[in-house]
């Protein structure tokens, strides 16, 4: 577990999804990177359950 | 009209960035309409909807982009789908030319920067809770922008986090500041010594920018609109409460949110009675009592709770205020405005991006001028049958889903179209005596707000004046002066085209109410500090 309260005077960023956010936190001088999230298994759902389980056995 | 469209497999953009192709799009000369989206069922829906869904779309799936023009000839649709290409081009180059490092999953982000601490979260609905689920795991904290997310999954979540001693703020959670920076919707607001936790988004706008022109603001820890329902019991306003609590740098805490169950408001009470730290706590619309039997201070209005907790962290006693300018000024403005309307006009129409402010505006109303229709009402009985029209006194929200998510379009803070057609709609209607807006500033917002809506309050006061009316239009601006649009310019933007503004949502309300029942609610306004 980390210290609790460390996000709170030093937080530093993973943007995940709207880049038009990870924009915002840069111009603010955030410590901050961005993942371009893409859907997984190309949008479909069952294949994308199918992963998350497969990811956690 | 003509409409073409073309497909492009396998590439997917997030919806903001689509949403702003689209509107630039469709701002072009000889487009009815443009959309870039994502060919996912919703999307295709909606567009069947518009009568322009196209065989090749209708084939697409949800990993693949389209663009959809309608224009007024093929020849330009055409060429407005070239120029769609452009600008996603132009993004691209955009961020190749920065040579930034982008990464493809959370994990390589998280494996790349170990010590990042919080994840923001902001993919479709429903895939936002895996994504937060994995952020929990690697031992993040995480806010997720996303709504859409079911109950159970915020619920299973936040029971996680709080075991990993990790905060969730959301689903739905539009604004936090951590350490000065801003997360979502947040204005640029000064530091200080004050901490907010907040279940209500424009809420904490409210309140921080209003704390800003004073001692200014420690954090502001968002929970998500439905933190403090009895199934997922507040975990997150409890776990800010002690951040809070721990943080040397809060001195004076500010909690808002709806009025909890009974329940809920006891463990909410219970512990922030422990803090040792003032605590002012806004349930807009809630019992006082119980508040102040827990030591703590109770706050009637957003701007009551941003005065209460400066009063108190300046060493003075917390006071109630009405108004900021002196009543002669007030009463001399409220009378120029309706000395100007005929009998007949007698409603308010509120059309507000906030969801909260409209909440808020309700409450005041309920007590001056009685029954308010809406599309959020006080209660049931005064749900609006027809959103769309207005009835009596009627204030919308037009941030909820029937008026974004559910048609396909953008939030009002960001996209001024459909509240633009309801203002002209309320200027149309001889019934209508003031037109009541809010104007929401910061990061996330619409670039200029107030000169996007100024043209159609000039038109509307045309409209009425047309018909041998005036037409009154009351707003209050919820930024700072630090915010990337100004304070002060977007109100003069406002007062320029003959809008009375307000400095507080609540203010604006009591405004309104004294020019539509012509100076009746003096009284009440002055005498029951409402």
């Amino acid at each position: 577990m980390m210290e609790p309260a460390r996000f709170l005077r030093e937080p530093k960023i993973i943007n995940v999804g709207a880049k038009h956010f990870y924009d915002d936190l840069k111009s603010q001088g955030a410590d901050s990177v961005h993942v371009d999230w893409r859907p997984p298994a190309g949008g479909d759902r069952e294949m994308a359950d199918l992963l998350n389980k497969l990811k956690k056995l | 009209m003509a409409t073409r469209s073309r497909v492009y497999k396998g590439e997917y953009r997030d919806s903001i960035f689509l949403m702003r192709i689209s509107q630039q799009l469709g701002s072009l000369d000889g487009v009815r309409q443009a959309s870039a989206l994502m060919a996912t069922d919703t999307n295709k829906c909606l567009l069947r909807e518009a009568g322009t869904l196209t065989d090749e779309v209708e084939r697409a799936g949800p990993n693949d982009l389209a663009i959809v023009v309608d224009a007024v000839s093929s020849e330009r649709a055409e060429e407005v789908i070239s120029k769609a290409r452009e600008m996603m081009a132009e993004a691209a180059k955009e961020l190749a030319e920065k040579a930034e490092v982008i990464y493809r999953t959370l994990d390589s982000a998280a494996e790349a920067r170990p010590d990042s601490n919080l994840v923001l979260i902001s993919v479709p609905g429903a895939f936002a809770a895996k994504e937060a689920e994995r952020a929990l795991e690697l031992g993040k904290h995480v806010m997720i922008f996303s709504d859409g997310v079911p109950l159970e999954d915020e619920v299973r979540l936040k029971r996680m986090g709080r075991e990993k001693g990790l905060l969730v703020m959301g689903p739905d959670c539009g604004t936090s500041i951590i350490n000065g920076i801003g997360l979502g919707f947040a204005d640029v607001v000064k530091r200080g010594p004050i901490g907010i936790v907040a279940a209500a988004g424009t809420g904490a706008q409210g309140v921080s920018s209003l704390i800003s022109a004073g001692p200014g603001i420690s954090h502001v820890i968002g929970t998500g609109s439905r933190d403090l329902h009895d199934e997922v019991g507040g975990i997150t306003m409890l776990m800010g409460i002690r951040y809070l609590a721990d943080d040397p740098g809060t001195q004076t805490i500010v909690l808002i949110s709806k009025p909890p169950s009974p329940t809920v408001a006891k463990k909410v009470l219970d512990v922030a009675r422990q803090v040792g730290k003032p605590i002012v706590v806004c349930f807009l619309g809630g019992n006082p009592k119980t508040i102040e039997e827990a030591g703590l201070v109770p706050a009637t209005t957003l701007e009551d709770a941003a005065i209460k907790a400066m009063a108190i962290q300046r060493g003075e006693k917390p006071k109630s205020m009405v108004f900021s300018a002196s009543f002669d000024e007030v009463k001399k403005t409220a009378e120029m405005e309706y000395n100007r309307l005929k009998p007949e006009q007698r409603y308010i129409r509120g059309i507000y991006s906030g969801g909260t402010f409209c909440n808020e505006a309700m409450l005041i109303m309920r007590d001056l001028v009685g029954d308010v229709y809406s599309n959020i009402p006080l209660k049931p009985g005064l749900k609006l049958v027809d959103s769309n029209r207005s009835n009596e006194h009627t204030f919308v929200d037009m941030g909820d889903d029937e008026f974004t998510a559910k048609i396909g379009k953008p939030h009002p803070m960001i996209y001024h179209e459909l509240r633009q057609k309801r203002i002209l709609a309320e200027a149309s209607d001889p019934e209508t005596a003031v037109v009541l807006l809010d104007i929401v500033l910061g990061h996330g917002a619409h670039e200029d707000p107030a000169g996007a809506l100024a043209q159609t309050i000039v038109q509307a006061k045309k409209i009425a004046e047309g018909r041998g009316r005036y037409l009154s239009v009351v707003a209050s601006v919820c930024g700072t002066h630090q915010d990337p649009q100004d304070l002060t310019s977007q109100e003069e933007k406002l007062r320029s085209v003959g809008v009375v503004v307000m400095p507080s949502n609540a203010q604006a309300a009591r405004m309104a109410a004294l020019i539509a029942t012509k100076g009746k609610v003096w009284e009440k306004i002055v005498r029951g500090k409402l």
